[in-house]
């Protein structure tokens, strides 16, 4: 479970981040101010840091140059003005996105998702399969010189077919490493692997997805029309 | 002010009118000392030889001249004869002794004068001027020369003031001295000098009187306007056709454009602040009435579901809301300062995409976009705004299945961003109006959008030099294009 510090001192919005972070299954521990997210950090460890910049004492930008620099700890600021010199002076300091207030939980959580994703080395972000090339960084799938956003789901289904092309990947697999969750039923998959199926066929992508009966969907290079 | 104004207008023109009195005194009087004076003498003179003539004829000894000088009295010449008691011996040599007082007799031994006509007032007289004329030479008032720069000079009751001949009488030497009586001519002239003075100064003040009035009035209506101005009566009639066609009707004009001008704002400002009222009163009622039915547990289950998320997109609403009126409130100040510095459009526009990931994902919109290398020579805030609006009214006005389109193109000087989409569209005739403060289309329908969205971008696009354009077919979607100067 990955863990989440919050710093906000604004009451209402510090709870109602913790409730959203909590209930997507994150281990939250939140602070009003630096000195106390600081001195909390001095015997624990946290994965990834949520700060807002406007703060009594030790600001967002001051802090995030703490967390980022001395303790190598991504951090997203929270912003108020919503302006580009946050944003920028937010980026010098070291924060890995910043969210302007006020926003959706659904926004922050995807946020955080995306930065977790990008500070785990371990994850290839970039892969490329006959002419489509996937950014797992930012959805996004690349085909004849246009960029498509694609839906978490469709992303990441397409990844794990990418990533063994040609070979067939079984549903379970894919179950798994998408939904995080074996019993995923064939329903769901299906109707997922037939939108992104549409999407390849839209896109004029030379790739082409087969059903393998009873196990899974292969990846397959598509051939020139001369060929059939 | 007025006052003040009034009365240095009438100082100055009052000083103009003396010193130009001055100056043409000075120039009548050269005229009458170089042109008249000489003249004058020469006619006197002439009239002096007449007389010569006259007496040299007709008075054969010294006993006959009381007489002559009788018949000269009826003249109006002022007449002195003086007779040399000692003949002209004394000649050159006593002349040193500067003045004599002419009297009537004999005098300063050995003189005799005989005046006729009006008495002179003064009768000193240089004894070399009389010797002069003794000795057979013409007097032409030389002595009195100095006094002739003046005209009253003219006037100056002097002997000195004369011209002299000599008159042979009975083989005796006479001197004979005669200057016009100008007593009756001087008073005439004088007076008639003096009314002249006086009806001139006169008319003037009255003229200048009349002129600053006329100057100083429509000053005084253009205050009393741009009072009320600033009381923004705006129904004040400037009326500038009843002012002169000069500067002062000219300003009269420019107060009027100006009074014009501050109406619109005016009014434009009233009407923003009912429209503002309006968008902020309505979501607040909203999130009044429904979080009320919750707190009160009236509904239950979907319905209360139903009723949290109408809470939430108003506040959303507002907050949006808020948002864009600070911006425009930037705008609106002209205290925004346009920043230019180099932008990789392409970086820019990807990463105001991206923004909206989150919000596509679910959503089934179907963004694609293509977007070539292109830096440009603009304000990165607000080329920010501009496309995160255009984005977020595609977002908004599509749905499940639709497809949002961005592209930019480098067209060398220019590059051309368009983001289209094929969602709900816009019908033929609001399509001039999208582009207007508040105006939403369809805003039953779309609760989401403050109406404020594409007014800011074409306001900021304007600021950029840049130009936006709108197709769109209702039902079938829209697209924006904007254009900008590399």
């Amino acid at each position: 479970m990955n863990k989440v510090m919050v710093v906000e001192d604004d009451v209402n919005i510090r709870k109602l981040v913790v409730l959203y972070l909590q209930k997507n299954g994150y281990d939250v521990f939140d602070f009003e101010d630096a000195g106390a997210a600081l001195e909390y950090l001095e015997d624990e460890e946290v994965d990834i840091a949520v700060v807002d910049v406007m703060m009594p004492g030790m600001n967002g930008f001051e802090l995030t140059e703490v967390l980022n620099g001395d303790l190598e700890i991504p951090v997203i600021l929270l912003t108020a003005k919503g302006q580009l010199d946050d944003k920028e002076q937010g980026f010098l300091a070291g924060a890995s996105d910043y969210i302007v207030k006020p926003f959706e939980p659904k926004e922050l959580l995807f946020r955080i998702r995306a930065v977790l994703k990008r500070s785990n080395p371990a994850a290839d972000t970039k892969l490329s399969f006959s002419g489509v090339t996937l950014d797992r960084e930012h959805y996004e799938i690349e085909v004849a010189g246009r960029t498509h956003m694609l839906p978490v789901k469709e992303l990441e289904m397409l990844a794990c077919l990418v990533e063994r092309p040609e070979k067939v990947v079984t549903r379970e697999h894919i179950a798994e490493s998408v939904w995080g969750d074996l019993d995923t039923s064939t329903f769901t998959i299906n109707t997922h692997m037939n939108r992104l199926r549409q999407k390849l066929e839209k896109y004029d992508a030379e790739v082409r997805i087969l059903t393998v009966r009873g196990v899974g969907y292969r990846l397959e290079r598509l051939e020139a029309e001369t060929d059939i | 002010m007025m006052n003040t104004l009034y009365k240095r207008f009438i100082a100055v023109l009052l000083a103009v009118v003396s010193v130009s009195l001055v100056v043409s005194l000075l120039a009548s009087n050269i005229l009458y000392a170089f042109y008249s004076k000489p003249k004058m003498n020469e006619q006197m003179l002439g009239t002096a030889g007449d007389l010569k003539t006259v007496l040299e004829q007709d008075v054969s000894d010294a006993s006959g001249i009381p007489a002559a000088m009788d018949m000269l009295d009826a003249l109006d010449y002022q007449v002195a004869l003086i007779s040399g008691g000692d003949g002209n011996t004394t000649g050159e040599e006593s002349v040193s002794g500067g003045e004599v007082t002419l009297t009537e007799g004999p005098f300063n031994g050995g003189y005799a004068a005989h005046f006729a006509g009006a008495p002179f007032e003064r009768t000193e007289m240089d004894l070399s001027t009389l010797e002069h004329v003794l000795s057979g030479n013409v007097y032409r008032g030389e002595a009195a020369e100095m006094a002739n720069w003046f005209m009253m000079g003219h006037f100056m009751n002097d002997v000195r003031n004369t011209v002299g001949v000599p008159v042979m009488i009975d083989g005796e030497q006479h001197a004979l001295f005669i200057k016009q009586d100008s007593s009756l001519m001087f008073s005439e002239f004088h007076i008639i000098l003096l009314v002249f003075f006086v009806t001139a100064v006169l008319v003037s003040l009255i003229f200048i009187i009349l002129m600053s009035r006329r100057l100083t009035e429509p000053l005084g209506r253009l205050r009393t306007a741009a009072d009320e101005i600033r009381k923004e009566n705006f129904e004040y009639d400037i009326a500038p056709g009843t002012y002169s066609r000069d500067e002062i009707g000219q300003l009269a004009g420019s107060l009027d454009a100006m009074k014009g001008q501050l109406q619109q704002n005016h009014s434009m400002r009233q009407k923003f602040i009912s429209d503002v009222t309006h968008d902020l009163q309505s979501p607040l009622l909203n999130i009044q009435g429904y979080a009320k039915l919750l707190e009160d547990g009236e509904v239950q289950g979907d319905d209360a579901q139903e009723a949290a998320s109408v809470v939430h997109s108003e506040a959303k609403r507002l907050s949006s809301l808020a948002r864009q009126l600070m911006l425009l409130n930037k705008f609106d100040h002209q205290s925004y300062e346009v920043k230019k510095a180099p932008v990789r459009l392409d970086e820019q526009i990807r990463e105001v995409i991206r923004v909206f990931r989150w919000r596509l994902d679910e959503s089934g919109i179907d963004l694609s976009y293509s977007l070539d290398e292109a830096v440009i020579e603009s304000d990165r805030n607000l080329l920010w705004n501009i496309w995160d609006n255009l984005v977020s009214n595609a977002v908004k006005y599509s749905s499940d299945g639709d497809e949002i389109t961005v592209t930019l193109e480098d067209r060398g000087t220019h590059v051309e961003v368009s983001v289209r989409d094929t969602g709900e569209g816009i019908r033929q005739e609001e399509l001039d109006m999208i582009f207007d403060r508040f105006y939403r289309v369809d805003a039953a329908r779309s609760s989401e959008g403050s109406g404020l969205g594409l007014a800011i971008v074409r306001e900021t696009v304007d600021m950029l030099g840049g130009t936006i354009e709108v197709e769109s077919t209702f039902g079938e979607g829209t697209a924006f294009t904007v254009r900008l100067e590399k």
